[in-house]
C-alpha cells in the first residue's frame, strides 16, 4: 500500500504558509508527520524516539498563537534532531547505550528552544553514530539508519537520521551536528542540504560533545530556502557556550542577493587525487555552470590541507577519547566496537602529539585566510564515493584498496578543521545506470560569511545542477 | 624551534605501536584487554601516520598560539604582518 500524504514533500516554508493561512492546522501538520513516521519509519531507522503527545499539544498551542495573529516562520513546521541534543524530560543517549540510564534533561537544547519559539514543532530525536564518532550511519545499539534511496546502503553519519529523515519526507528540517563531516556527509548521501555554520556561529548549549574544538552545530532541509529559514531562526549568541562567539545576527535574504558576482575557486591538488575521480568531476561541472558574465572561477590549491587534516584527526581522536577516560576504562564492553577502540587510543596519544596539531591548525587557517582574501567561495567534492552498502568496510578506488571509515571523511576534514562555514549541496545522480546518489559539492567561504555559501548554493540550485528530492518508500 | 630535528624525525618515521602500547598503556589506562588490543593497535597506527603528517610541516617560528578558543582566522588578520 502506498501511503498518500499531500504534506510529505511539501517544503518548511510551504508548511508554515499553509497553517498560517489556515488553509491546514498545525495539528493537521503534525498529525500527518506522525503517520509517516509510523510508516516509514521502520524500514530506514531514522528515528529513536517519538514525541507524540508533546509534538501534538505543541501543534494546538501553534494553532492558537496564528489565530491571535502572531506572527510565525516556522508555523507548524515540524523537525527532528539528532540524539544528542538535549530534549526536556528525555534522555539525551547521543547514539550510545552507555548513557541511556541517565537522568532526563532538564531543558531543551538551546537550538531547539529557538526553532519552537518560531513555531516550529519537534516530533522526534535522531538516529546517530555512537557518540559522534562515525561517518557511516552504522549503530550497534540503535541498528543502523537506512538511505531512503536505497534502504541497503549508508544513510552517512553521523547525522544520519536528520540525512534520512529528510530523504524519507518525514520532515523538512532536522539538527544535527559536525566535528569533521558529520553534517555534510549525510547530506551528500541522503542527497539533501546541509549547513556547517563558522565555528563560534551557533551555540551548542545543551548538545552533547564530542570534540569541543572542532564541534559545530547546524541545519539541514530540502532546499536552499528552507535551509536559510532555518539557520535565520537559530542565529544568536549564548554565553553558556564558551566557543560561542559575540555577534549579532546576520541573517540571509536570498532575493536581496540575486545576481551578486561571486569569484569561485575551484579547490586542486588535495582535493583532487585521482582515486575520486567522479566526485571531483561533479564538482568541476559544478564550477562550470557558474561561470558567468558576473562569475568568475578559477583554480586553486589551499596549502596545508592533508596536514590540517591529520591535525584534525589527532585533535578529535584525543579530546574526544579524554572525554570518555573513565567509563572506556570500567564499561568498554558498552561501547560500540567502532568507537570503543579509537576511544582506547585517543587516550594514549602522546601530548606533543595534540600540541603540534592545535599549532599546526592555527598556521593552517591563516593560509586558508590568505587564499579567502581572494576568492568569495571555494568548491570541493564532499564525499569521496556514492553511499556504500552497509557494513561495507572497504571499497576499490583506482586500483587500490581502500578504507570506507577512515576515507569518507578525506574531502570534509579539512575545512572543519579550520572552522569555516560551508553548505553541502546534493549532487543528483547524471547516469541513469547508477543506483544510488550520494556526491555533493561542499561550497566554502571565509568565516562568518555564510551569506556567500547561500549565495552560490541558491544559484546552483536555480541552475539545476544541485537538487534534492523525496525517495520514494513503500509501506508494507 | 620550528623544524623537528632529524633525530625526533626518524622517531616518528619509526614509532613502535606495539612496543607503545606495552609500555605507556600499562601506566595511563592500564593494560589493555586482549579482546581489544588489535583494533587499539591500528588506531594508534593511524594516529602515528597523521602525527607524522602534522610533524612534517615547518611551522612559523613563534608560533606558540594553541588556538585554545578557536576562531577561524578572518582575511584581514592574515595579511596583517605576522604578529604571533
Amino acid at each position: 500500500m502506498r501511503l498518500a500524504d499531500e504534506t510529505a514533500e511539501d517544503s518548511a516554508l510551504k508548511i508554515a504558509q499553509r497553517v498560517t493561512s489556515r488553509e491546514v492546522t498545525a495539528t493537521e501538520v503534525i498529525a500527518s508527520c506522525l503517520s509517516r513516521i509510523e510508516a516509514f519509519n521502520p524500514a530506514v531507522n531514522a528515528f529513536t524516539a517519538i514525541y507524540r503527545e508533546r509534538a501534538l499539544d505543541r501543534a494546538i498551542v501553534v494553532d492558537e498563537m496564528v489565530q491571535q495573529g502572531t506572527k510565525l516562520p516556522l508555523a507548524g513546521v515540524p523537525f527532528a534532531v539528532k540524539n544528542l541534543f538535549d530534549v526536556a524530560g528525555e534522555t539525551t543517549v547521543a547514539g550510545s547505550k552507555i548513557l541511556s540510564g541517565n537522568s532526563a534533561s532538564a531543558a531543551d537544547a538551546v537550538l531547539v528552544q529557538r526553532i519552537e519559539a518560531q513555531g516550529g514543532v519537534l516530533v522526534g530525536s535522531l538516529n546517530m553514530g555512537e557518540f559522534a564518532y562515525d561517518f557511516t550511519g552504522e549503530n550497534q545499539h540503535y541498528g543502523p539508519c537506512r538511505n531512503p534511496w536505497n534502504l541497503a546502503h549508508m544513510s552517512g553519519g553521523s547525522s544520519s537520521g536528520s540525512g534520512a529523515a529528510l530523504a524519507a519526507g518525514i520532515v523538512p528540517l532536522t539538527l544535527g551536528s559536525d566535528t569533521n563531516g558529520s553534517i555534510r556527509v549525510p547530506s551528500a548521501f541522503c542527497s539533501v542540504y546541509g549547513l556547517k555554520p563558522t565555528y563560534g556561529r551557533l551555540p551548542r548549549t545543551g548538545v552533547y560533545p564530542f570534540c569541543d574544538s572542532l564541534d559545530h552545530v547546524g541545519v539541514m532541509a530540502r532546499s536552499v530556502p528552507d535551509l536559510a529559514a532555518a539557520y535565520n531562526c537559530v542565529q544568536g549568541y549564548d554565553s553558556t557556550d564558551h566557543a560561542c562567539a559575540d555577534r549579532p545576527s546576520e541573517l540571509v535574504n536570498l532575493e536581496k542577493s540575486i545576481g551578486r558576482p561571486l569569484r569561485v575557486g575551484l579547490l586542486e591538488g588535495y582535493f583532487r587525487p585521482p582515486e575520486f575521480r567522479e566526485a571531483t568531476n561533479l564538482v568541476s561541472k559544478c564550477a562550470d555552470a557558474l561561470v558567468s558574465s558576473s562569475t568568475v572561477v578559477e583554480q586553486c590549491e589551499l596549502e596545508l590541507a592533508e596536514a590540517g587534516r591529520s591535525a584534525a584527526f589527532l585533535i578529535t581522536n584525543v579530546e574526544g577519547a579524554n572525554l570518555h577516560f573513565e567509563k572506556i576504562l570500567a564499561r568498554a564492553e558498552e561501547f560500540d566496537p567502532e568507537t570503543r577502540d579509537r576511544f582506547i587510543a585517543g587516550n594514549l596519544l602522546p601530548a606533543a602529539w595534540y600540541i603540534r596539531a592545535q599549532r599546526l591548525r592555527r598556521q593552517y587557517a591563516k593560509e586558508a585566510a590568505r587564499l579567502l582574501a581572494r576568492f568569495d567561495i571555494l568548491l570541493a567534492a564532499a564525499t569521496p564515493v556514492r553511499a556504500p552498502l552497509l557494513g561495507q568496510k572497504t571499497m576499490l578506488m583506482g586500483g587500490d584498496e581502500l578504507n570506507v571509515r577512515a576515507n569518507l571523511g578525506y574531502f570534509t576534514q579539512p575545512i572543519s578543521c579550520i572552522g569555516l562555514p560551508v553548505i553541502c549541496s546534493p549532487l543528483p545522480q547524471f547516469n541513469q545506470s547508477c543506483p544510488m546518489p550520494g556526491l555533493g559539492v561542499q561550497i566554502i567561504a571565509a568565516p562568518w560569511r555564510e551569506d556567500l555559501c547561500f549565495i552560490a548554493a541558491a544559484r546552483l540550485s536555480e541552475i539545476g545542477i544541485t537538487r534534492s528530492a523525496v525517495a520514494k518508500l513503500e509501506t508494507v | 624551534m620550528s623544524l623537528p630535528t632529524s633525530e625526533q624525525q626518524s622517531l616518528i618515521d619509526t614509532f613502535d605501536t606495539k612496543e607503545y602500547l606495552d609500555h605507556v598503556a600499562y601506566f595511563l589506562t592500564g593494560p589493555i584487554d586482549s579482546r581489544y588490543r588489535e583494533g587499539v593497535l591500528m588506531n594508534l597506527k593511524t594516529a602515528s601516520f597523521m602525527a607524522k603528517k602534522v610533524f612534517a610541516v615547518q611551522l612559523d617560528q613563534d608560533c606558540c598560539d594553541l588556538a585554545g578558543v578557536f576562531r577561524p582566522v578572518e582575511a584581514d588578520e592574515a595579511t596583517l604582518s605576522e604578529d604571533f
